[in-house]
Formats: C-alpha cells, structure tokens, sequence
C-alpha cells in the first residue's frame, strides 16, 4: 500500500507519533537552562528547559519534587533526568523530568557576571559616584510598565505620603528586546524636559531573570549612571538584584520600596513641625521665668519704668496665641491650655498693681518715671505712687548706682 | 506647580527649628526673643497651613510629549 495515500485519524497519528517518539527517547539527560519554574499549588513543578536554540516544556511530579535537592531557579543551568511524553489530548509532549541536577549556573547569569565585573572595573557601581537623594522632592519622574501592579504601587504610594508634588510618569517596556531602548529613552525624556524631576524612580514587579533582563543591558546601566538626576531603583523583589540596582544612586527592594525613599512622610513631618510649636511655647516661657527672678532680684524701681509696656505686649501676645492656637490642632490646644494657665499666671504676678502690693513704688518727676538715681536731684520734688493712694516726696540724698 | 511654594516649606522649617535653637540657648534681650518668638509663630502657621494644602498631582507623559493628569487609583487594574 502506498503510503502517501493512507489516512490517519488525528488519534491514529497521534498514538503513532507518541508510540515513535517515546520509543525513540528513553530515559535520558537532558541539558539546558531553567527558566518558567512554576510550583503549582497541586504540588507538581512545571518549567522550561532551553538553550539558544530551542525549548521543551517539562513537568516534574509532586511525589519526585519532594526529593528534590537543588531548588529550581529561573537561569539555573541543569541537568535534567527523564524521558520524553506525549500528552495525546493536548497534541503536546514534553519532558517528564525525575530528577534535576545542576550543571553549572545559567549562561544569563555569566552574562550578567561578566557585565558586573566590566563595568564595577569601570567605576560604575562606586559609592563616591551616587548621588544625594533630596529629602523633599518637589518633582518626581516614574519610569515603568503602563500595566502591571507596579506602577499603582509606586504612584499610589506617592499619593498617599507625598506633599506637594508633581509626579511625572512616563509608561516604559520593561519586558522583551524593545524594554532596554524604551527604558533609555524614558530617561532621556525626563531629564531633557522643562522642569526635569528632582528624582527619577525606576521600577519593574517580579519577574524571572529573564523578564527583569532589560535592567541587566548595559545601555539602560550606561544611562542611569549618566543620568543627572539622581534615581532610586525597585525592581523586582526584595531578593532580586539587577545590575540598575547596582549603579542606581538608591536601591529600593521592591517598587513600593522606591517610592517610599523617595518620599518623606507627610504625618511625620506634620510631627516635626509640632514639635517646634511645642518648643517655641517652652523657650518663650522661659524667658518669661527668668525676666520675673531679674525683677524680684532688682529690688526697686529698676526695670518698673517698661513694666506697664511690656504687660501690655504679653497679654497681647497671649491673646495672640490663644488666638492662633484655636486654629490649630485640638490636640495642640489641649497640651497648650495649661502651659497658657501658667503663663497668664506668670504675668498677672508683674502686673504693676501687683507689684505694688508687693511693698514697691513707681517714682516720677513731671510725669516721666524715674529709674535711675542720677535722674534726680537733691531737692527735686517727686511724686510717688503706692498700691493704695499717690504722695509727694522730697528728695534728699542721691546716691547714683557705681555700675 | 508651584515651586515656590514647596521650597518654602522646608526652608520655613529650617528656619523655624533654628528660631526655636536661638530661643532655647537663651541669651537675648526680652524684646528680640519676643520678636523672635513672633517670627516663629508665622513661620509655624505658615508650615501648618502648608501641610495641610498639600496635594500630590500625577501626570503621564507619552512618548510623543503629550501629557494628562491620571488618577493612580484607577492603573494597573
């Protein structure tokens, strides 16, 4: 029978395919990279195995993963035990693997080795080379995937601790051979604009390491090294490491990470401004303290002749700042009304009436105070004002003060 | 955007938390320290007032130098 001429059924041709293909490749060794590891939640590992030219899927059953010694990695270059299946359902075959051995790292991982020892040679990667990054920026530029969990993350939490800021976001390929020259370019906008960003953050989620390669290439390195803005990196996760963490100024764990850094909390700097409102208080009523022990001190007129003066400024400055700290946070107020208390009680003590009572007189010549003996004259009629009732003095002796 | 208005703040604050320096270590006559003490109190509602007008604005910028303002609840979904 001529064989051109014989029908197969898809299930006929199937069943031979898997019959010759299973017959033709027992149990072999099979060498490539890892890339694709998937632990599905039935237990079972799923992966990829390639090299330059080809790939074949694979599949290791749960009962064998569990006596697994190396742990699968994206870019691990393996070993792998098994033989060939065909899925007839499916009109698939791959790789039944019983066993993984690794056989050396992965040629991306050389790759990526070699670039880190060029360019970390070249100076790239020095501490002394990374920039500042400014405690508030007013301008921040994103770079990273339009789609994705990413670039909420990052945005989202810009919003939500920012202050006073202009986000720029420019959607970049991040994944695939475009991803690096998109990246490059990103920057290039950014720092070329009008108002070019105080800080760039660049950022990418998870990936395996072939996803997260562009970050690897040496142009989007190059660029970022050259860029004039300072830029923090979050790409991947936290145990994720790129060669644009290595050069990035700020290396962030993950892309929330990045723009955490890049942001200073807005409850935490509405804190160190109370602070310095609950400081300010303090420092006045000390010198408010200290101005009382010099009066007591001063026995006499000296510094009476300005009391009246001054009362008057503090009541006016406590009605201010009573005025002020109604506007402020209820919580100010609360911790205020007592300091205010205190203050007030403060100044009633120098009020002058008080200070008459005290046992004080205000002397005057012609209505203007006297508070300095060598004002005054042997002879000089003076008037005097006590806590109860006025009176008319003599001056019969002077005797000036020697400082 | 206004830039002045972001520089300020920070410098407001500096200059705040040296006022607040100046008037802790003491040493001034009555009347500056309470001129002092007013500068402070301006700087001080000047900073409050800002932190409570802040606003985060977020524009996206196309390859072809087109820009909108997104909202950045409503990406990645």
């Amino acid at each position: 029978m001529n064989a051109s001429e014989q029908v197969y059924t898809v299930g006929e041709l199937t069943r031979e395919i898997k019959h010759t293909l299973e017959g033709q490749f027992p149990l072999l060794w099979l060498k490539g990279e890892l890339s694709g590891v998937l632990h599905h939640r039935s237990g079972h590992l799923y992966f990829t195995v390639k090299d330059e030219k080809a790939q074949i899927s694979a599949v290791m059953w749960r009962t064998r993963v569990s006596s697994l010694k190396v742990k699968p990695e994206d870019g691990l270059e393996v070993l792998v035990y098994g033989r060939l299946t065909v899925y007839e359902k499916g009109g698939k075959y791959q790789f039944d693997a019983q066993a993984i051995e690794v056989a050396g790292l992965g040629v991306l991982y050389q790759k990526f080795e070699a670039l880190k020892r060029k360019l970390e040679a070249e100076g790239l990667f020095d501490e002394a080379r990374k920039k500042r990054i400014p405690d508030l920026p007013r301008r921040i530029g994103v770079l990273t995937s339009g789609s994705g969990a990413a670039v909420r993350d990052i945005l989202v939490t810009l919003t939500k601790r920012g202050f006073d800021l202009e986000v720029v976001f420019i959607p970049v390929k991040v994944q695939g051979d475009d991803a690096a020259p998109d990246i490059v370019r990103g920057i290039k906008q950014l720092i070329s604009a009008k108002h070019p960003p105080d800080v760039i953050i660049i950022g990418r989620g998870g990936g395996s390491i072939e996803d997260l390669w562009a970050f690897n290439e040496e142009m989007v390195v190059r660029a970022i090294a050259e860029c004039p803005v300072p830029v923090i990196s979050g790409v991947g996760h936290e145990t994720d490491f790129t060669l644009a963490d290595f050069v990035a100024d700020l290396r962030a764990p993950t892309p929330t990470g990045a723009a955490v850094r890049a942001t200073q909390d807005r409850d935490e700097l509405r804190n160190r401004v109370e602070l310095q409102g609950s400081k300010l208080q303090r420092s006045i009523l000390h010198y408010l303290v200290r101005l009382e022990a010099r009066l007591e001190r001063s026995a006499g007129a000296y510094g009476l002749k300005r009391l009246p003066d001054r009362i008057q400024q503090y009541s006016q400055n406590v009605d201010e700042w009573e005025l002020r700290l109604g506007h402020a946070m209820k919580t100010m107020i609360r911790n205020s009304e007592e300091r205010l208390s205190l203050l007030k009680e403060q100044l009633e003590a120098l009020s002058p009436t008080k200070v008459l009572k005290r046992g004080y007189s205000i002397v005057s010549h012609e209505k203007r105070t006297i508070t300095d003996a060598s004002e005054l004259l042997e002879g000089m009629n003076v008037e005097l004002v006590l806590a109860r009732g006025e009176a008319g003095a003599v001056i019969t002796e002077v005797k000036p003060s020697k400082q | 955007m206004d830039d002045k208005k972001q520089g300020n703040f920070e410098k407001d604050l500096k200059e705040l938390e040296e006022i607040v320096d100046q008037l802790e270590q003491g040493g001034m006559s009555l009347d500056d320290s309470i001129l002092l003490f007013e500068k402070g109190q301006k700087l001080l509602a000047r900073c409050r007032n800002k932190l409570e007008k802040a606003q985060v604005t977020v524009y996206k910028l196309s390859s072809d130098g087109t820009s909108e303002e997104i909202d950045p609840e409503s990406l990645g979904r």
